[in-house]
């Protein structure tokens, strides 16, 4: 029975008395963000002027527009952080200005304002991605709560931009040093040919020494596999090492099965391509990318060989810093506590994080709503393809469910990743896990809200029952016998409240589970006549019941359900009592079986509910007696029905009468 | 000729005490149970002290004074707010004494005689 917007309705309402409680009126202070703009469009000016007062007050700068088109207007000129609009307006509505502007800005973030009875066109609404809506009367404590909302989106959203940003960054460096790795890469290619190239020209003329300038180890060794003569640069490095053995020079010289690329090239008569360590004169070990090429005389015998080394530490260095930093790119990508994917064109996820495969599986090639949400369509607003679509980042907050069931409320944020030519191939999708912030909003405010409304009722009734006991004191006083009763009479009326009050507290705090037991259909009805047919018949009101001749039983916590029943009559006297349009009230109470279901039916011709009522009656803290209800009533008395494998049906017309229809499965009676 | 109090609460009990604690210390009284009729009160009874709850159904407390400091012809009539939240917009906290919820009859009366003095 609750609406499906019921929770975000809560959730709004609720953060009302957590307000209340962190930040007492006499110390409001202003929002800890740097100013933001906020757009108020109405066609009412006081409700305009009031507005802007209000807002002001809450430290923002406000605009004010009065109408859809003229809100448009100074949407687009003023470019407005938040938008405050009416619903209902001549001309352009509400609705309307929501689809505009979102079609500006996706990211826009509007704030309805319902009047009384445009529920359904609130709901409209927040389909249209408004942020929050409130109702008129305007509650000043609920749009401070709204805006604060709405704020902390914006600083979230700047946040998580942030730390995309971030990521960006890391990839770029991360590319910079791949291509600077590249660069190495060819360098050494284009020396080696060099030193193939030098072979050759050795080769044709032998009594050449322009080798000697050459910026590498450059050493010609004879067929035994003696230095014949080295460069300048080799020599500056190892010496003159003419005359001395090739292999000396390597660091594993010596070792077992090894043998000098020198010896290699000799043996093999082709030339040899090896990564080697050769030992400075001062000791130094100087990591070298060796190339002998063997140079065959005219006789076909080995004449020379040519042996060109270079220096590789620079590039050891640069490449130990690469995988460093791939590593340490991976270990952020893979520990970051939220799920990076990057998808292609058709949504499909080609690389995820740790984070991502362990909430919602393998990729396996499937589609981000597939993962996510087992859809087979993209989500509405996919911001993945608006990032296809546009090249620019996008935002987006929905809930998803995890491999093993659980849902989760998560932020998105996309941003493009470009190829050479600038467009878009992959977008890069960060989803952060907002659940528990969700969660913990919503248990706090729910607290709180108990607390301020606890209070405030209290308050109230304490007031009543000092009103109460003044009338009988004056009426003592003066001897006025009426006084005294007129007052003691709301002293009683108000202890009653209160009590109540308390137990429904104590049930609402309480989560117990519902201790079973099969109990005869008929005895638990009558068991209520009984009790209610008394209070009607205190206050003038008509009771009838009809459950003779029904059979069947229900599996009932006798407590629990009782009292759940006790609520809904207790609001069908009341409903009576409180209607003064019409005189013979009356209220049945009946139980009938339909199927494999016990039906039990409370109707009364009380003053009955409009449609909004009706819609929120079982929504927490939600009352339409004012100064007299909690608000917790009948959400508990729901609770109870729902936990019973229960529902409850309302019918109720203004000035009629309601009809409360509770539905429970029929068990067997042993 | 005694000065009228007009009282606006939706708690009919809370209206029936404040009516009588003004009558029995020599004030005439008015009642509005919203923000509404409480408009319609103030303009048709002009009062000379209103006493003003901020939480009710239909125009709360703030809509009420925002409507009334509108209207040249009322604005200037003081107010006291007697209410259990008190007033939300530090822009109507200036000038307005509160009284909150449950009251302590002596001291709203001194406060009405020296509003009314």
């Amino acid at each position: 029975m609750i609406p499906t917007t019921g929770r975000r309705r809560f959730a709004t309402a609720a953060r009302r008395a957590s307000y209340t409680m962190q930040t007492p009126p006499e110390h409001t202070t202003p929002p800890a963000h740097a100013k933001l703009t906020v757009l108020i469009v109405d066609d009412e000016p006081d409700i305009r002027e009031l507005l802007s007062m209000l807002i002001a007050d809450l430290g923002y700068a406000t605009i004010t527009a009065h109408d859809g088109l003229d809100g448009l207007e100074k949407f687009r000129s003023a470019s407005p952080h938040i938008v405050l609009t009416d619903i209902k307006m001549p001309g352009k509505d509400g609705i309307a200005l929501l689809k505009d502007i979102k079609g500006l800005n996706a990211e826009a973030e509007v704030i309805m304002i319902s009047g009384h009875g445009d529920m359904v066109l609130a709901i409209q609404s927040l389909k249209h991605d408004a942020a929050d809506f409130i109702t008129k009367p305007i509650d000043e404590e609920l749009l401070e709560i709204a805006l604060a909302k709405v704020s902390e989106r914006i600083l979230l959203r700047e946040q998580v931009r942030e730390h995309t940003r971030n990521l960006e960054r890391l990839v770029r460096e991360k590319s910079a040093a791949l291509v600077e790795m590249e660069r190495r890469l060819a360098a050494t290619q284009v020396m080696e040919s060099m030193g193939k190239a030098f072979t050759i020209l050795s080769g044709a003329a032998p009594e050449g020494n322009y080798f000697f300038e050459l910026p590498f180890f450059v050493a010609i060794h004879d067929g035994n596999c003696n230095v014949v003569t080295v460069n300048e640069v080799y020599q500056a490095r190892f010496g003159r090492r003419a005359g001395l053995r090739s292999c000396s020079v390597y660091e594993r010289c010596g070792s077992e099965n090894w043998v000098s690329p020198v010896r290699e090239a000799a043996e093999k008569q082709s030339s040899v391509h090896r990564d080697e360590i050769m030992i400075a004169e001062d000791g130094t070990r100087v990591p070298v990318l060796s190339h002998v090429s063997p140079v065959v005389g005219s006789g076909g015998g080995i004449e020379l060989l040519l042996e060109v080394a270079v220096d590789v530490s620079e590039m050891r260095r640069l490449q130990d810093e690469l995988s460093r930093t791939q590593r340490k790119f991976e270990h952020f990508f893979d520990t970051v506590p939220c799920s990076i994917t990057v998808q292609d064109r058709n949504l499909r996820i080609v690389e995820a994080n740790a984070t991502f495969r362990r909430d919602f599986g393998l990729p396996e090639g499937r589609t981000c709503h597939d993962l996510y949400k087992r859809s087979d369509t993209p989500c509405e607003t996919c911001p993945v393809l608006a990032t296809f679509g546009d090249g620019t980042a996008h935002q987006f907050e929905t809930v998803v469910t995890t491999t093993t069931g659980r849902r989760r409320n998560i932020l998105v944020w996309t941003a493009p990743l470009t190829g050479a030519g600038g467009e878009v191939e992959q977008v890069l999708e960060v989803a952060t896990d907002i659940t528990q912030i969700r969660e913990l909003q919503d248990h706090l405010s729910s607290l709180g809200m108990m607390l301020g409304s606890m209070s405030h009722g209290v308050k109230g009734m304490l007031m009543a029952i000092d009103g109460g006991a003044y009338r009988v004191d004056k009426g003592i006083e003066t001897g006025d016998l009426e006084r005294i009763a007129a007052g003691w009479k709301t002293v009683r009326h108000r202890l009653i409240h209160m009590r109540k009050t308390v137990m429904d507290i104590l049930y609402y705090s309480k989560s117990r589970e519902p201790e079973l037991a099969p109990h005869s259909l008929a005895a638990v009805v009558a068991h209520l006549a009984e009790t209610v047919a008394v209070k009607a018949g205190q206050s003038g009101i008509a009771f009838h019941s009809d459950y003779l001749g029904v059979n069947g039983h229900v599996s009932i916590d006798e407590i629990a359900f009782s009292s759940a029943m006790t609520n809904i009559l207790e609001n069908a006297l009341d409903a009576c009592r409180l209607d003064t349009g019409k005189k013979g009230h009356r209220i049945e109470l009946s139980a009938a079986v339909d199927g494999d279901r016990a039906i039990i039916t409370v109707r009364d011709n009380g003053m009955g509910m409009d449609r909004e009522t009706m819609d929120r009656m079982f929504t927490l803290f939600f009352s339409s007696k004012g100064a007299l209800g909690t608000g917790i009533g009948m959400f508990v008395t729901h609770q109870i029905i729902s936990g019973h494998g229960g529902t409850i049906e309302v019918d109720s017309a203004v000035g009629a009468g309601t009809t409360f229809r509770v539905s429970l499965p029929l068990v067997d009676g042993s | 000729m005694s000065k009228k109090i007009l009282i606006i609460d939706d708690d009919p009990e809370i209206l029936v005490y404040l009516k009588e604690l003004f009558q029995d210390n020599g004030y005439e009284t008015v009642t509005a149970s919203n923000g509404v009729q409480g408009l319609e009160k103030v303009r048709a009874e002009r009062p000379d002290l209103i006493t003003l709850d901020m939480d009710m159904p239909e125009k709360g407390g703030t809509l009420f004074y925002a409507g009334m400091r509108q209207d040249e012809s009322v604005r200037e009539i003081p107010v006291i707010v007697v209410s259990g939240v008190g007033p939300r917009p530090p822009a109507l906290k200036k000038g307005v004494p509160v009284v909150s919820k449950p009251i302590d009859n002596g001291k709203l009366m001194q406060l009405v005689d020296e509003v009314l003095k």
